[in-house]
């Protein structure tokens, strides 16, 4: 479903991301693990299509991103570190906003099913967003790529600064969205909630790749370790 | 671009909740409530005044009688004022121009015209430092104001919080969401033009004609310059500092720093010295002639008046027909340098308008007071005609003058009435593409700048 063959990225003299190959398959959370400056986000530009690679290429679903960067958007959707929306219209407008942009008109029934999916409390869909914590815009995120049907989710430091129950609601809903089918690329420094969520874990250095776990295989203290001596 | 109509009315409902848009349009509403308040203020005194014009003429004339009964007109004439107006156009209290510099009223005398033509009331430079905040002012320099506020940061504010990459990973097409954003800032600004525009013309009690029309076309098409001048630097794809800090500067070279050197570079390539000339001319042809002998002096006058020649004019005493002869023959004598006074004026007018035509501020300042009809020609044509109606007076009592007639045997008020100029519609359709030919331009290379800096991959470090 993602695949990055040699993928590489150079900034003049600087490799930010060097010969990444990868696959993340349908259904699988892959959890990136990183210092600040290992290629992570550059990784998750890449496959956004914000960024061009210097060498190699990164597909979505068979499709080239640099080459078709606004076909593959419909396949895909986005969750930053900071969900930040339009602070002056709720949850629920948000929603449909964003629905809307990405070519799908919703009624206000459907709009509050994804809604709660996502997680959110009813009564904060009509709440302006500018109210919200980080963890109910987080959940209005989700809900974004709920809405939009997307086949991969790409996450950028979702659970950063968010509460231990608000982290652990967001894992909660990512993996039932894998086993609904979607691919998750998640870049994270979050050791714990990367060997809570994710499928397999890859543990990047300097824009390299350095090695690949299956999660069920390692204990978290384990992980812990091998990110230590890695880094 | 298919823009969905549901996200432009939730695009307008963010906008409009948003601090900024309340804030703008209060403040612009209150400037423009007093600039309609100041334009009927000002132009409503030249009106009163104005309209005490004939009484104050009329007793004016029943005290020169009365001083001079039992004397000749030749005496008597000498004294009284012959008051001119210039009224103000309806739409003068939308845009005042230079009527609060130049005289509305001039009272002329018998005596040599162009001295009196340049006679004016003195004004407040304190005031004229401030200027005046008309209904044009408001437009021309406190729209732009409004216009960068609602816009500078379109999309950067977005791209600077984050909300931008959202958009970007969600929307089917980036174009349709910046034009979305960008065409409710229009509406937004073009409802809040219409509604000024409106109040003025209600406030102000503008005909509902043609020249209003025209004053609407032009603030349209300002207001439209104005934002087109936003979109090209929102589309240069820099922070909205930059977008801010940009716009500001734009609007101050525009607004008055090229409308100041424009100035001086128009008095500096067509100096008019002619003005004091004229005056200094006219008054030493005046006071020579006291020491010249009075043939010479008379046959001018008769070069021009044959009809008089038959009336005897004594070489060594004092007479009331070479009196006037004299201060005539002193226009006579400055006619030439009045002429090119007048001329290089009028070059001036046509240079500024040239100019215009690289500053779309001019070219609107300057469409407005022709519609409004209170611009510099429109004063000189005043000027025309006082000294038409100064012509009129002259050859009124030169028959009294010369044949030796008592003060109180002629009609003193049966001299031809002033007629004020009628409004003039000045065409003001070069302005006009002016404005249009820059609005046009603009969003020609804002296209081109979206294009590269948004629709296709930006690659740098913090894309």
């Amino acid at each position: 479903m993602l695949k990055a063959i040699d993928l590489t990225k150079r900034y003049g003299g600087h490799t930010a991301l060097n010969n990444l190959n990868l696959h993340v398959r349908q259904g699988e959370i892959f959890a990136l693990l990183g210092q600040n400056g290992a290629g992570k986000t550059t990784t998750i530009n890449l496959f956004l299509g914000f960024i061009e690679p210097t060498e190699g290429s990164a597909s979505i679903n068979g499709i080239s991103v640099a080459e078709n960067s606004q076909k593959i958007k419909e396949y895909l959707a986005y969750i930053p570190e900071t969900v930040m929306l339009y602070p002056n219209l709720t949850g629920l407008e948000n929603l449909e906003y964003f629905s809307l942009l990405a070519g799908f008109s919703y009624s206000k029934n459907e709009l509050g099913k994804f809604l709660t999916t996502a997680g959110l409390q009813t009564q904060a869909f009509d709440q302006r967003l500018a109210g919200y914590s980080k963890g109910m815009r987080q959940k209005v995120g989700i809900a974004i790529a709920v809405a939009k049907r997307a086949k991969v989710l790409l996450l950028d430091e979702p659970t950063s600064g968010l509460d231990p129950k608000a982290s652990n609601e967001f894992s909660q809903i990512i993996k039932t969205l894998a086993a609904n089918g979607t691919a998750i690329l998640m870049a994270t420094h979050d050791i714990f909630r990367a060997k809570q969520v994710a499928s397999r874990i890859g543990i990047m250095k300097e824009g390299n790749l350095q090695s690949v776990i299956d999660a069920a295989s390692i204990s978290a203290n384990e992980l812990e370790s091998l990110y230590l001596k890695t880094v | 671009m298919k823009i969905n109509h549901k996200v432009l009315l939730l695009e307008i409902k963010n906008f409009l909740l948003g601090k900024t848009v309340l804030t703008g349009v209060v403040s612009l509403l209150v400037f423009g409530f007093y600039s309609f308040y100041h334009g009927k203020q000002l132009i409503g005194r030249q009106q009163q005044t104005m309209a005490s014009v004939p009484g104050v003429q009329k007793q004016h004339l029943q005290q020169i009688l009365a001083h001079g009964t039992g004397k000749m007109v030749g005496t008597t004439a000498y004294y009284p004022f012959f008051y001119t107006t210039n009224p103000a156009s309806p739409w003068a209290k939308f845009s005042i121009g230079q009527r609060d510099v130049n005289p509305f009223t001039l009272k002329v005398k018998m005596l040599a015209i162009e001295g009196q033509l340049y006679d004016s009331e003195l004004t407040n430079p304190l005031t004229l430092l401030v200027g005046n905040l008309d209904a044009s002012f408001v437009f021309i320099f406190l729209f732009p104001l409004l216009i960068i506020a609602f816009t500078y940061n379109v999309v950067s504010e977005e791209q600077e919080n984050g909300v931008w990459k959202i958009v970007q990973a969600t929307s089917n097409g980036i174009g349709a969401a910046i034009a979305g954003k960008l065409m409710v800032r229009l509406a937004v600004i073009l409802v809040t033009t219409l509604l000024v525009f409106t109040a003025a013309v209600v406030a102000l009690q503008l005909p509902a004609s043609l020249p209003t029309l025209k004053l609407l076309i032009v603030v349209v098409l300002y207001v439209m310059f104005w934002f087109t001048v936003s979109v090209l630097i929102i589309a240069l794809g820099k922070s909205s500092s930059f977008n801010a800090t940009a716009l500001v500067c734009i609007w101050i070279f525009l607004a008055i720093l090229f409308p100041g050197v424009a100035n001086i570079a128009i008095n500096n390539s067509i100096p008019v010295p002619e003005a004091a000339e004229t005056a200094i001319r006219q008054r030493e042809g005046y006071h020579a002639k006291w020491d010249e002998p009075k043939k010479p002096t008379m046959e001018k006058f008769y070069a021009v008046y044959p009809q008089y020649r038959t009336y005897p004019i004594p070489e060594d005493s004092y007479s009331p027909g070479w009196y006037y002869a004299m201060q005539f023959s002193g226009d006579l004598e400055s006619a030439n340098s009045s002429e090119k006074l007048f001329e290089k004026v009028m070059q001036r007018q046509t240079l500024s308008e040239r100019i215009a035509s690289f500053n779309p501020v001019i070219a609107a300042q300057q469409s407005l007071n022709k519609v409004a009809n209170t611009d510099l020609t429109s004063h000189i044509r005043y000027l025309q005609s006082v000294k038409a109606h100064h012509r009129q007076i002259r050859e009124y009592f030169y028959p009294f003058i010369f044949v030796d007639t008592p003060t109180e045997s002629i009609d003193w008020a049966g001299y031809p009435a002033y007629q004020p100029k009628q409004y003039v519609n000045e065409p003001v359709f070069a302005g006009m593409i002016a404005i249009l030919v820059w609005v046009v331009g603009s969003l020609l290379f804002s296209l081109i700048f979206f294009k590269r800096n948004f629709i296709k991959i930006i690659d740098t470090q913090n894309a």
